[in-house]
């Protein structure tokens, strides 16, 4: 296989933990389990045997999350090792070297760099900032064919942070059923709704369906590496078999952390812990925008930790994003990331006066260039 | 894969009173390794891994640096990353026969042609190094082997290792060596074989001989930093980087290395003894005493006449006792495999006590 490096994270990964202010996260400052459990939850963790687990999850977990897709069972779900997984063994499993494969853009990239090395054809459609980042629904009809095998869709969607409307969900359903095409959704950040009213899922529109979600965005626990795939039986089955050669299983510690997250209760405190974080530094990030007039457009996001905008300088992203790291120790992404120059990409997940400081010091770098 | 869905942790732990088919020691808990874990903020972790837990790791050579390690959600993670990072279709390998799974399956996913080194009981299940040599091609990518072996406990010793390595280096090809068992050894601990030449890759993981398998903590070591490259490429598309929690109890696991190894290692060593006598004993057995790991490869005596779908029945069954099935290893099914340092001494002579009950309540 020949697979390609992932400039989004690698980028990430040279400089996330050398930089003073790392404003590239699109999840929320993350939990410790202090905050998360009580004293008799902790201790019982420290008496788990630490054995493998079971290869597609705890049973516990699976119930937890089964229990958040009406019409499923404990096997529909795969667990993974963060969603990233899930993504890369429903590629490995679904699709073969040769097939269609119609893909929304602007995108995290993971599936499209997996799709360049399984030598999978890659047709990709676009989320239109005209449209407050919704597809052209026209458009994406004249994208898939009869030869199309699957249709991937991130909502609520990483840059742009919007969230698909009723009609084009149905829409991207219809077309995936004409196709006989398989419907993919990475669903992270659901849950990361700024509104609070959580992203209808596709999980339960249509037999082929595979859904995916996880604990490290919108429930900010990234650290814990727990992802999950909800599935047909039988597709969920064919994934497991996959997932025996990619890590065989998740650490019975984050099973065990993750389901008890999951349960109704915990994980309502959690989401509105996040959402009330996301709607007080959205308000950081608007007024810190506007103070610099019509430097910067954007579509406010619906959900999850992040910004996407467009600005009006002279400026290649990467350049930009760089000065800004080098002079002033703070990190954002670059368009170019995602094939968009002329954006950056600003998480907005952090605690607030490390995210004001961070948007601080970006104004200085901007006022140098203007 | 057979081995993982037949594994005990599917059938049903509760289902089996004596199991003797872990290939790791005794799972360890939190408490046990006094860890506390209130205070880790639970966010992405560095892609490359843990940098004490990098940093512990190449202490045992004075070759490695920091840079040479990456830790991967447990050893089979390492080995999957190595075969999708360096394998294309119609790639030869040469890999042991009989192994630990994905390190044939993998490889064979990807369709890759694939030369076996088969390992034999006449033999001692010793590498045959000749054989070896003539089997590498000009498009051989690497050679894959296991030491101690899992699932015979073989070793190659220090001179043989580096005669293979010499080869390897020579052929312009890599070794790629499975070393989970590399500290649980009867003798002495054999280098890290990644330390001794940038051709080889060596793997490695919490999961056997540190008695956390429930922890995905794993890593290669490589001294080719354009290879070390593309594992990290196959890494970040594959999971980006492992838990935090995970990660740090592992650092803590490899602080106390050298207090656990010695404790560990008798513990063992008492256990293959109970092995030894009961194999002696027994009379319906044979064996290659193994020299490393914590499992071993007995196969009942080619004069004893019986159906082996019967043996595993009643063993399962009748006596409760779980052993690992030969067909993981796809060899000759009159072999199995027992892990004797997972279970507790009772426990162990039980499930011991079952196999020969089994055996003669079949052939009587």
């Amino acid at each position: 296989m020949k697979i390609e490096t992932f400039e989004l994270e690698r980028t990430q990964s040279l400089w996330e933990n050398t930089v003073d202010y790392n404003l590239t996260e699109t999840g929320i400052h993350p939990f410790t389990l202090e905050d998360l459990l009580d004293e008799r939850e902790i201790k019982k963790l420290h008496t788990l045997r630490l054995g493998y687990g079971q290869t597609n999850g705890s049973i516990e977990l699976r119930d937890a999350i089964s229990a958040m897709y009406p019409g499923t069972d404990r096997d529909n779900v795969m667990v993974t090792s963060g969603s990233i997984e899930a993504n890369f063994i429903t590629i490995w499993s679904l699709l073969e070297r040769g097939d269609e494969l119609v893909l929304m853009l602007p995108n995290y990239m993971q599936i499209w760099g997996i799709a360049h090395a399984f030598d999978i054809k890659v047709k990709p459609f676009y989320l239109k900032e005209e449209l407050k980042w919704q597809p052209d629904l026209n458009e994406l009809k004249n994208v898939v064919s009869p030869k199309t095998k699957m249709i991937a869709v991130c909502n609520p969607n990483n840059p742009t942070g919007s969230v698909l409307s009723e009609e084009a969900m149905s829409t991207i359903v219809e077309l995936a059923k004409e196709a006989d095409a398989w419907l993919y959704a990475d669903e992270i950040y659901r849950g990361a709704e700024l509104s609070g009213k959580e992203t209808a899922t596709f999980h339960g529109r249509y037999n082929k369906v595979i859904g995916a979600g996880g604990l490290s965005k919108a429930y900010a626990m990234p650290g814990l590496r727990i992802g999950w795939l909800v599935g047909p039986h039988k597709e969920i089955a064919e994934t497991w078999a996959r997932r025996d050669y990619t890590t065989i299983a998740t650490s019975v510690l984050s099973n065990r952390i993750a389901a008890l997250a999951l349960q109704p209760k915990l994980r309502a405190k959690i989401l509105q812990r996040n959402r009330k974080m996301l709607n007080e530094n959205i308000i950081v990030l608007k007024e810190w925008a506007d103070s610099h007039q019509d430097l910067f457009i954007f579509i406010p996001p619906q959900a999850g930790g992040m910004v996407f905008l467009r600005y009006n300088m002279d400026i290649n992203s990467t350049e930009l994003v760089t000065k800004i790291r080098t002079e002033k120790s703070t990190f954002i992404v670059a368009g170019d990331c995602f094939g968009m120059d002329h954006r950056v990409r600003i998480g907005i997940g952090s605690e607030k006066n490390y995210l004001r400081t961070g948007l601080q010091r970006i104004s200085e770098t901007l006022t140098q260039i203007l | 894969m057979a081995i993982e869905e037949e594994s005990p942790e599917q059938f049903g732990y509760d289902r089996i009173k004596n199991n003797l088919a872990e290939s790791s020691v005794s799972d360890r808990s939190l408490r046990n390794l006094g860890i506390n874990l209130d205070d880790i903020l639970l966010c992405y972790g560095d892609h490359v891994g843990h940098p004490g837990l990098r940093e512990i790791i190449t202490q045992q050579s004075d070759t490695l640096a920091v840079e040479d390690v990456l830790i991967t959600a447990g050893a089979s993670s390492a080995l999957f990353i190595i075969a999708t990072s360096l394998l294309e279709k119609s790639d030869h390998i040469i890999v042991a026969r009989p192994n630990y799974a994905t390190n044939i399956e993998t490889p064979r996913a990807i369709g890759c042609d694939i030369g076996y080194l088969d390992l034999t009981f006449e033999n001692k299940f010793q590498i045959d190094i000749d054989e070896l040599e003539s089997m590498i091609k000009p498009n051989t990518k690497f050679v894959s082997l296991t030491c101690p072996h899992n699932p015979t406990g073989m070793m190659l010793d220090e001179k043989e290792l580096l005669h293979i390595i010499d080869i390897v280096a020579k052929k312009g090809c890599r070794l790629l060596l499975d070393e989970t068992y590399r500290e649980m050894t009867f003798g002495k601990i054999l280098p890290m074989a990644a330390s001794l030449n940038p051709c080889v890759v060596s793997v490695s993981s919490l999961s056997k001989t540190y008695g956390l398998p429930g922890i995905r903590v794993g890593w290669l070591v490589c001294q080719d930093k354009d290879l070390m490259r593309l594992f990290l490429c196959a890494k970040e598309q594959i999971g980006i980087c492992g838990s935090v929690v995970d990660e740090a109890i592992g650092f803590e696991a490899l602080s106390q290395r050298d207090e656990w190894l010695a404790k560990n290692n008798r513990s063992i060593k008492k256990a293959l003894k109970i092995v030894k006598e009961w194999i002696t004993q027994n009379g319906f057995l044979e064996w290659i005493e193994p020299q490393g790991s914590c499992v071993c490869f007995p196969r009942i005596k080619h004069d004893i006449l019986l159906d082996i779908d019967d043996f595993y029945r009643c063993l399962n069954e009748k006596y409760g006792t779980f052993v690992g099935p030969v067909h993981w290893f796809e060899r000759s099914r009159r072999y199995f495999r027992i892990g004797y340092a997972w279970p507790k001494v009772d426990e162990l002579k039980n499930g011991l006590i079952g196999i020969s009950n089994t055996l003669r309540d079949l052939i009587s």
